[in-house]
């Protein structure tokens, strides 16, 4: 009788596989840090994009009664200093075409925190992997506001995240969702491991301004420019930001989504580009974000939010591949060092020059 | 006697019917082509069908271009050589490689043509494999599948396979279903050939979804500078849509070359003023049945016992109508008077002949009447004359201009627009449409080549080639003829001219063959197996049909038929019974409307779905495809290989006639060589229908390609006899329209 086994080489095939993937995971992401490092951190003394932004300080508070099993962190009534800065992705013109986001540190500070989290407008996102990453990276070929052509031509998953993530014109920054897209994960106290997404919305009840209509989609997505006759100026939504914090605080909702994990699940519930089905992973508040003082520019360029700003339990999930859906997630955690020198270069070769209002538009540059 | 004598003495003599039909069948066996001369190995190469020229064909002839193509043939050799052996170490199996992942997919979607034109026309149910190949050669079938209805395709792969070291490249593949291939039970196999590589970039492959966007086939693409349904060819040789199988141009070669050296002989000799002959020519040339009859039987051949004979079953098989003024005559009309000419050197004038039937059943010409200028002097082209046997030399010339008229009608109308250009359209909507369908596995065996052959004729035959410079007629004219005849031709409710006498042998053997055709293809549709893939792919019909009329050319009936035949509200009158209407369009149907043009081919079916098709459907696709089956085998066959017996001789017919230096015009004597067709065009014409009749290959009983449905041949096996007591050898029948 046939003995019931499996052959030894596939029993040796997926840790092989996976190991060979890891140390491929860790060499792409060193060198991509690497040549951050020099060429955006050291030469340019820039972020890799979304340095377009504003920061500003205020608190979180923890809710009562969120309602789902609580990791010990988020210790019901808990307030904590916080920052937050919004930027624009890309380009230094607040009237383009582009995705915004919201980055909250849980301290006021411009580096420490227990923790971080880093948001974009648009449930999902435009790539989805370290290797969609790299691709989405090679093929920007930004010239006059337009940008990523044979990326939107190669991958329409990518169309359809900038779809979703880009916003034209929105009257504020606090008017706006912001998705982590990609999950993390999420130890509670029973021990049951979860994923779980966040996002923010603002505290009332206020339409999301700035989505596409339907002019928009016709425009193809690779065009990010102004549109004719934009009477905008480069930073109006920078400036309305800080004259609506001169007459009262903002204030959002940091809210999340939970996944319970099992041995069995679908690679898909990680895949950044795809939403999580809100009527079985119904969004549930956990915090209150009230903003009360803008930063000045030179602060707000200093910060630097990372992954490894996260307390234990509510981590990164593990990848092994450059291809997994996770791996994004590893990359921004272990490329600090390209922030750190960002930092370094401002303080020894001087601050960026703030963005001027001029009549510049359409750029990626100061 | 010399065949120069006989020809300067040619006088009509009475022959007696059976000693002529003895007469034909011992030179028809001995012109048989079988036992003409092969290219022997010093002679030049040539390539293929498309290096012919009417002057001078790109063969490849001295020394030095000898041993240049030797070399190419060594490398070619070679090249096919290696192919064979890659194949061999490197076989594609059909083995998926992966767990190809339905959340990881290379989508895009499959259109015709090029920005500008077709661009938006979906090409569904083509067939695709995602490939990969290893470091070391090896291939890797990743996925595959076919493209929907809007020409969109989705193909999983497996995202780790795809990147694991050793995989080198990826490609997409997307292949036509070329001709199917028959078992030695009848059971077909499409053959898939690639048509275009997409390269994919293995880095660009990340996962979720790699789109090839619109990738667009320059595939079977319809003309845009005629208004006949014709397909592009951008270059004959490297970017057809279809091919000659090897065999064909190596018979083409082997049979056309020496043919082809008697030509370059004849036309050198006419440069250098040597002094050749029309004798020389007709004698130089393989000898041809009228050659053979007048040499055994001097004036047989130009008697009206043969005429007649020859009218009816011979290459011409001219549409013999009653007269509608005599119900006694039968009535045969070529018209050439609209047609744009010019009359500086060839006349041609509009034909009309009246026979009566013998007691055999064979006709007797009683009269003819010309139309139209007869001298180079005259002007009228209304002016008619009426010569009667009566006549005597007049009457001998007058046959001969009919000779020349049926001939050119012959091959321009019946060999060149009706099966030629007609099984074209067909070929074109089926390449398009047919993939799945088992009925491409039923039409593409015949209905392939076509489209190459058609391409070399629109050069040398047709436009500025040899029919133009050997008759009155212009490239315009030519090209309105075609485009009237096409007009005038549709599948629904044809059949084959029905016999009107015993002797009428033509037309009992083709209704014959009809037969035999429309039973199998009502078997091979009935069969509950192809009737089920048929219907579940019914769509591709529909397109197909939809194709077929939106290119086809508008409907036409000349001038007189309209009155002649049709009442005021376009239906037909009820004393029309003098015209023979079944192998004519049906006038009384209803024609289909593009655009508001009535168009001549109609619609096989109006219905998309499967699942809501009639019989009468399914009775409309078995008639068109016997329809198509018969045009482009016997059709083709008949106007074709008869060509080299009926204008196989200059002096006995040509496809144009000269008004000559003589008072009498055209109706001057055959010894009058300035009626005759050039020296230079009657070596031409001697190659043409040598080159045309005697293909050699493509036959349906010799299957020499294996793509012939073996129902068919066993089929005409069976009515083998009876064919032979029709004068014809089923072996002779073309199993496409190549030549």
């Amino acid at each position: 009788m046939k003995p019931n086994r499996t052959p030894i080489y596939k029993l040796l095939g997926t840790p092989i596989h996976r190991f060979f993937g890891i140390v491929r995971l860790w060499i792409y992401t060193k060198a991509f840090t690497w040549a951050l490092t020099i060429y955006g951190s050291i030469i340019m003394r820039e972020k890799m994009s979304h340095n377009n932004g504003i920061a500003a300080v205020g608190s979180i508070r923890f809710v009562d009664n969120p309602g789902f099993p609580l990791h010990p962190f988020f210790e019901p009534g808990k307030t904590l200093p916080c920052r937050v800065r919004h930027a624009a992705a890309s380009f230094m013109d607040d009237a383009m075409r582009v995705v915004r986001s919201m980055s909250i540190k849980m301290a006021d500070t411009a580096k420490k925190s227990p923790m971080d989290i880093e948001l974009n407008t648009g449930e999902t996102a435009l790539f989805w992997s370290i290797a969609s990453f790299f691709r989405f990276a090679k093929y920007k070929k930004t010239r006059f506001g337009m940008q990523y052509e044979d990326y939107y031509r190669k991958y329409p998953t990518g169309v359809e995240g900038a779809h979703v993530g880009m916003r034209r014109d929105p009257t504020s920054f606090s008017n706006l969702r912001y998705y982590t897209q990609t999950p993390f994960m999420y130890k509670a106290d029973d021990n049951v491991p979860r994923y779980i997404k966040y996002r923010t919305i603002p505290a009332e009840d206020v339409p999301e301004t700035g989505l596409l209509d339907e002019y928009d989609m016709l425009i193809p997505t690779e065009n990010q420019r102004i549109l004719p006759g934009e009477t905008r100026v480069r930073n109006y939504l920078k400036e309305e930001y800080v004259e609506t914090l001169r007459t009262g605080p903002i204030k959002y909702k940091l809210q999340v989504q939970l996944h319970e994990a099992s041995d069995d699940h679908d690679a898909e519930i990680f895949n950044c580009c795809r939403k999580w089905d809100e009527a079985s992973h119904p969004w549930m508040d956990l915090a209150e974000i009230t903003i009360n003082k803008p930063l000045d520019w030179a602060e707000s360029t200093r910060m630097i939010f990372t992954m490894k700003n996260l307390p234990k339990g509510l981590g990164i999930i593990p990848s092994y591949s450059i291809y997994d859906y996770n791996s994004l997630n590893f990359l921004r955690r272990h490329s600090d060092l390209a922030r750190n020198a960002r930092v370094w270069a401002i303080k020894i070769f001087g601050m960026p020059p703030e963005i001027p209002d001029n009549d510049v538009r359409n750029s990626n540059s100061a | 006697m010399s065949n120069l004598d006989l020809m300067k003495t040619r006088k009509a003599q009475p022959e007696s019917e059976d000693n002529l039909d003895v007469l034909c069948q011992d030179c028809l066996e001995k012109t048989d082509f079988s036992n003409r001369s092969k290219r022997k190995f010093h002679h030049p190469h040539l390539k293929n069908l498309n290096r012919l020229e009417v002057h001078k064909s790109r063969t490849h002839q001295g020394l030095l271009t000898r041993i240049g193509l030797f070399c190419v043939e060594l490398y070619s050799g070679w090249l096919r050589f290696y192919k064979k052996a890659h194949y061999k170490l490197f076989p594609r199996r059909n083995k998926i490689y992966g767990n190809p992942n339905p959340d990881h997919v290379v989508t895009g979607y499959l259109t015709f043509g090029s920005r500008m034109a077709d661009a938006d026309s979906p090409i569904f149910n083509m067939h695709l494999e995602l490939w990969a190949r290893t470091f070391w050669g090896g291939y890797r079938k990743l996925n595959q599948g076919t493209s929907d209805r809007e020409g969109k395709f989705s193909l999983p792969y497996d995202l780790f396979y795809v990147h694991r070291f050793y995989i080198r490249k990826v490609w997409l593949a997307v292949y036509q279903t070329g001709y199917e291939h028959f078992s030695k039970n009848g059971q077909h196999a499409p053959e898939y050939t690639e048509f275009k590589r997409v390269r994919i970039n293995k880095s660009d492959l990340v996962g979720i979804n790699y789109s090839c966007r619109q990738v667009q086939l320059f595939y079977w693409e319809y003309r845009k500078d005629t208004p006949l349904p014709r397909v592009v060819i951008k270059d004959h040789d490297k970017d057809a849509p279809d091919k000659y199988s090897p065999g064909f141009n190596e018979a083409i070669e082997k049979t056309f070359v020496p043919i082809e050296l008697i030509k370059l002989k004849h036309l050198e000799m006419i440069r250098l003023k040597q002094g050749l002959t029309y004798q020389q020519i007709v004698k130089d040339y393989p000898e041809n049945l009228t050659v053979c009859m007048e040499k055994k039987q001097p004036g047989s051949t130009r008697g009206d016992d043969w005429f007649g004979q020859r009218m009816m079953n011979g290459m011409y098989a001219c549409d013999f109508d009653r007269d509608p003024k005599n119900p006694d005559l039968y009535w045969v009309h070529h018209h050439w008077g609209s047609y744009e000419k010019t009359y500086h050197y060839y006349a041609m004038p509009d034909v009309d002949m009246w026979f009566e039937l013998k007691e055999d059943g064979l006709p007797k010409p009683v009269k003819i009447t010309l139309t139209g200028p007869l001298t180079a002097q005259e002007k009228d082209e209304k002016q008619k004359r009426t010569f009667t046997p009566a006549d005597g030399e007049k009457w001998l010339a007058a046959k001969r201009v009919c000779r020349v008229s049926a001939g050119l009608n012959a091959e321009l109308s019946h060999h060149f627009a009706g099966t030629h250009i007609n099984s074209e359209q067909y070929a074109i909507a089926c390449s398009r449409n047919l993939r799945l369908n088992p009925i491409a596995g039923l039409l593409k065996s015949f209905l392939r080549s076509v489209v190459l052959v058609n391409h070399t004729a629109d050069r040398i035959l047709v436009g500025n080639g040899y029919i133009t410079s050997a008759c009155a007629l212009t490239p315009k004219g030519i090209d309105q003829v075609v485009y009237k005849t096409m007009g005038t031709l549709d599948w629904k409710g044809y059949r084959p001219m029905q016999p009107i006498s015993e002797a009428h042998t033509y037309a009992k053997a083709s209704n014959l063959f009809w037969d035999v055709v429309y039973e199998f293809v009502s078997n091979y549709i009935d069969d509950p197996d192809n009737k089920e893939q048929i219907l579940a792919h019914w769509f591709e019909i529909y397109c197909f049909s939809e194709d077929l009329v939106k290119h086809s050319v508008p409907f036409f009936l000349c001038n007189y038929l309209q009155h002649a035949l049709l009442d005021g509200k376009g239906n037909m009158k009820i004393d029309s019974d003098w015209y023979k209407q079944p192998h004519r369009m049906d006038l009384n149907d209803d024609r289909p409307e593009v655009d508001g043009i009535k168009k001549a081919v109609s619609r096989i079916t109006d219905k998309s779905a499967g699942d809501k098709v009639s019989d009468e459907d399914l009775n409309h696709l078995k008639q068109a495809c016997t329809y198509m089956i018969y045009q482009a085998t016997f059709g083709h066959t008949w106007s074709n290989s008869k060509q080299y017996d009926d204008i196989g001789e200059v002096l006995y017919c040509s496809l144009g006639i000269r008004f000559g230096d003589g008072p009498d015009g055209v109706m001057g004597p055959e010894s009058d060589y300035s009626i005759a067709p050039d020296l230079t065009r009657s070596t031409q014409m001697m190659w043409w229908s040598n080159m045309l009749s005697h293909t050699g290959y493509g036959y349906i009983i010799a299957d020499e390609d294996e793509d012939v449905p073996p129902a068919l041949r066993e089929s005409l096996e069976k009515h083998r006899k009876a064919f032979v007591d029709l004068d014809l050898d089923i072996n002779i029948i073309q199993s496409r329209t190549n030549i």
